[in-house]
């Protein structure tokens, strides 16, 4: 009999690791094909090459994390980054610190504004950071008059984008620098706690003495100073910066977001499975160059995989609730 | 008999997510009959008419409408048969006269144009007959809530309407207009025409009904006529609950220090002018109907509403709560009636859940919390208050309502509050349950917390309260105090009744 029960022990073990790493496991097994599938895969080039097209997104998704914990999104991200790129770039004559505080000040400002209509107003975070979005945007195109800007900066800024430390790039040790930083304030701190509470029930959270306005509004300042560390990577690897109106990656930020296993409901999350979700992102990106997929195929896919990545979401969301 | 009798349902259910809102009711009516139908707030009453009137649809039982059985799946099918309904809210469009809303959407036409003549004409006819003095030509904008109210029923009556359903008709209207309606129901009447009369106005009822059916928790607990009843009766039937069979153990003195005082404190349509004293070491009841305002006192207390004025003291000194964090720094915690969705978050864990009042305290030198404390705190208050829970790190949505509610409190006694509000603390739970949380206030109260109980269980309040504040309508009617407590005073204080009830029922 009590073979019977272990045995059951065991399986449901072997259920609930499998249904909490089922991203792990998704992640490793596409490894493990594409393997096979294709010799340049698995070679340290390649895998450095996957770091560097993410790690923009990466850098991003950590604030974008934040926020979808406090039950809210940011679609305004591509506007601030264009915005942030900008302002840095204009501020390159005066030396590398400028730019660094010229794009964080105004990520912050951006962040502040979202945080102000959706934490203080209560406006509909969807609609708030679609408008802000397109402000943002208009404010780059007219600040930078439309023309592409030439990075002039000195070596110690392309550093970040493209040089390698003891052959490991830059850019990847930053980017694992920077959610083992915000990774661990996420988990412990008494912020953290508060926006988890924020975001699965507003309600207790105020019944229980937690400014949930601020406690949103930080949230969004997150994001904007993650997504002014972002346009830093990002300027440092271009030789020209351009304002682009159209630019995929709010789409694929909350990809990855969602695709770690976040739940977009708010209230549960971490970033360690956004981690996973930005690196599964880069493999499936990957996968599609080398696998020479033509890319109006790839942008199928990907809107595949979001849909994808929700619909498991609210799979497991309810397989949560029941348990 | 039969031909007597115009609507029957029977066993009417209706079930809504979480709640079972109609359980088998059964409800008779005559040609020609007043039926008052009473109860507390979310008793049913508005979902059995709502099914009467099409709005919703039942989920077992049947209509019997003059005899045939029929289905009602909208309100055009009501109205059809003849059931019209008078909401709270006029359905009445304000710009147009008296007249037109009549006739709205049928209005006598000639030469393809409404027959303006023929229309004021037949409206007047109507309106007079009921003795409504109103011209059909005068706009309804221009016109009083009870004399809009007059024109609904004309307009229902001009449907050849065979049962008018009033929900709550006199809930904003003056006395005056209260006796005009009363006159234009006994009109009515004699017409053969049968009323659903709504209301908590247990005065009016006895005017004006001839049955009157009491409904609790969705079930129908009495159904009598008129000469059988007295007021007592009613109120007995609406709140229902057995008595006597508690605890009245109150061996226990709270001191003369006063820890709390409210002082005129009003908000808007809530409540109004309330004041009262909280001294250390007290139990201090709130008792009234359900929707009296006591909730609503207490939520402004704690700062999750705002209170347009009045004054709060904390040891005699002038508090300014303008949310919970204030409330909480002067030593106030709350344990809301709404368990599952205010004063737990169901998601956390019962570590997590009892934790949240005290994070500053748990913080470590870089900031974090401090789970090593954190846990022993938690495993503490489930030793204490034997919560029910495979481990510390058990969400809070797998636990039973008693083990969520002593969850709740643990959060609050973890903060070693001065102030307690605990509104509806053994609402819903077991009795195992609910006796050890009777248990766990006194010893609180005993310690010196001063603990403000809202309760709508009549023994809670008369077992547990040295003091018992009665709340209707959002005033404070009385404070009762010691012996005095009992469930005739406090019945009498909650409800608003026209005569003595003492002297009329006093075999008890």
């Amino acid at each position: 009999m009590t073979g019977v029960a272990d045995r059951n022990q065991i399986r449901k073990t072997v259920r609930v690791i499998f249904f909490s790493q089922t991203m792990l496991i998704i992640l490793l097994s596409s490894v493990l094909l594409m393997t096979f599938l294709s010799p340049n895969f698995l070679t340290l080039r390649n895998l450095f090459n996957i770091v560097r097209q993410v790690a923009v997104l990466g850098i991003m998704a950590i604030g974008m994390t934040y926020v979808i914990i406090g039950k809210g999104i940011d679609l305004s991200i591509s506007g601030m980054l264009s915005l942030c790129a900008i302002v840095g770039m204009k501020m390159q004559n005066y030396g590398f610190g400028a730019v660094l505080v010229g794009a964080i000040f105004v990520g912050t400002l951006c962040g502040l504004l979202n945080g102000y209509l959706v934490g203080k107003v209560k406006a509909n975070p969807i609609i708030v950071t679609l408008g802000t979005s397109l402000v943002f945007v208009s404010l780059a195109l007219i600040y930078s008059k439309g023309r592409s800007i030439i990075n002039r900066t000195e070596r110690i800024y392309s550093f970040f984008g493209n040089e390698n430390v003891l052959g490991i790039p830059v850019v990847l040790l930053l980017i694992i620098a920077l959610f083992l930083v915000a990774g661990i304030y996420l988990s412990r701190s008494i912020y953290a706690r508060r926006l988890y509470a924020v975001g699965l029930n507003e309600r207790a959270a105020l019944a229980s003495g937690i400014d949930s306005s601020k406690i949103v509004w930080i949230s969004y300042v997150v994001q904007g100073l993650f997504v002014a560390l972002a346009s830093l990577v990002y300027t440092s690897r271009l030789n020209t910066v351009r304002v682009n109106i159209i630019t995929p990656y709010v789409f694929d930020v909350i990809t990855i977001v969602v695709l770690g296993g976040t739940t977009l409901s708010g209230g549960y999350g971490s970033l360690y499975k956004t981690f996973i979700g930005l690196i599964l992102f880069g493999v499936i990106q990957n996968a599609m160059g080398l696998m020479a997929i033509p890319y109006e195929f790839q942008q199928m896919i990907k809107g595949i995989v979001l849909i994808c990545a929700v619909v498991y979401d609210e799979f497991s969301r309810k397989r949560r609730m029941s348990e | 008999m039969e031909d007597q009798s115009i609507l029957q349902m029977r066993n009417i259910s209706k079930h809504f997510p979480g709640v079972q809102a109609l359980k088998n009711v059964s409800l008779s009516l005559n040609k020609g009959e007043v039926l008052a139908l009473v109860g507390e707030n979310g008793a049913g009453k508005s979902t059995l008419i709502k099914i009467l009137s099409g709005v919703y649809k039942t989920d077992s039982g049947e209509i019997v409408f003059e005899g045939k059985g029929t289905e009602i799946q909208h309100p055009l099918d009501a109205i059809g048969l003849g059931i019209s309904t008078i909401y709270q809210e006029t359905s009445l469009v304000q710009e147009l006269s008296v007249g037109e809303n009549i006739f709205l959407g049928r209005q006598p036409m000639k030469h393809g144009r409404i027959d303006w003549k023929r229309m004021n004409q037949s409206s007047q006819g109507i309106l007079s007959d009921l003795g409504i003095k109103i011209k059909a030509s005068q706009s309804v904008g221009d016109l009083s809530v009870a004399q809009q109210q007059f024109v609904e029923i004309a307009k229902a009556l001009s449907f050849n309407t065979k049962i008018i359903v009033m929900d709550e008709p006199t809930a904003s209207i003056t006395d005056e207009e209260t006796e005009k309606l009363f006159e234009i129901i006994r009109k009515i009447q004699q017409k053969n025409t049968s009323v659903i009369y709504i209301s908590h106005r247990l005065k009016e009822i006895f005017q004006i009904a001839n049955t009157v059916m009491v409904l609790r928790d969705g079930e129908v607990v009495s159904c009598n006529s008129i000469e059988d009843l007295n007021e007592l009766d009613v109120i007995r039937y609406m709140i229902g609950r057995d008595i006597g069979n508690i605890f009245s153990d109150k061996s226990y003195e709270c001191e003369e220090h006063i820890l709390f005082e409210a002082r005129k404190l009003c908000r808007r349509k809530k409540f109004n002018n309330i004041s009262f004293e909280l001294r250390k070491g007290e139990i201090l009841g709130f008792s009234g109907l359900v929707g009296a305002g006591r909730t609503e006192i207490m939520r402004a207390i704690f700062g999750l509403d705002r209170l347009d004025s009045g004054e709060i003291y904390i040891n005699g000194k002038k508090a300014t709560i303008s949310n919970s964090a204030d409330a909480i720094r002067n030593g106030i915690t709350f344990v809301s009636e709404d368990r599952r969705l205010e004063s737990i978050i169901q998601g956390f864990s019962i570590t997590k859940n009892i934790s949240i009042l005290l994070l500053k305290a748990l913080r470590t030198k870089l900031g974090f919390i401090d789970r090593r404390k954190e846990k022993t705190l938690a495993e503490k208050a489930i030793k204490d208050l034997s919560i029910r829970a495979s481990s510390t790190n058990e969400l809070a949505m797998n636990l039973s309502g008693g083990n969520q509610q002593k969850t709740a409190v643990a959060k609050c006694l973890s903060f070693s509050p001065t102030i307690m509000i605990l509104d509806e603390p053994t609402k819903g739970i077991d009795v195992g349950a609910k006796k050890e949380i009777h248990s766990l206030i006194k010893e609180l109260a005993h310690s010196g917390v001063g603990i403000l109980l809202v309760s709508s269980e009549l023994p809670e309040i008369i077992g547990m309260c040295h003091r018992a504040v009665v709340v209707r309508d959002g005033e404070i009617t009385k404070i009762l105090e010691g012996e005095k407590i009992t469930e005739e005073n406090l019945l009498r204080s909650a409800v608003k009744t026209s005569i003595g009830l003492a002297s009329k029922k006093d075999q008890t």
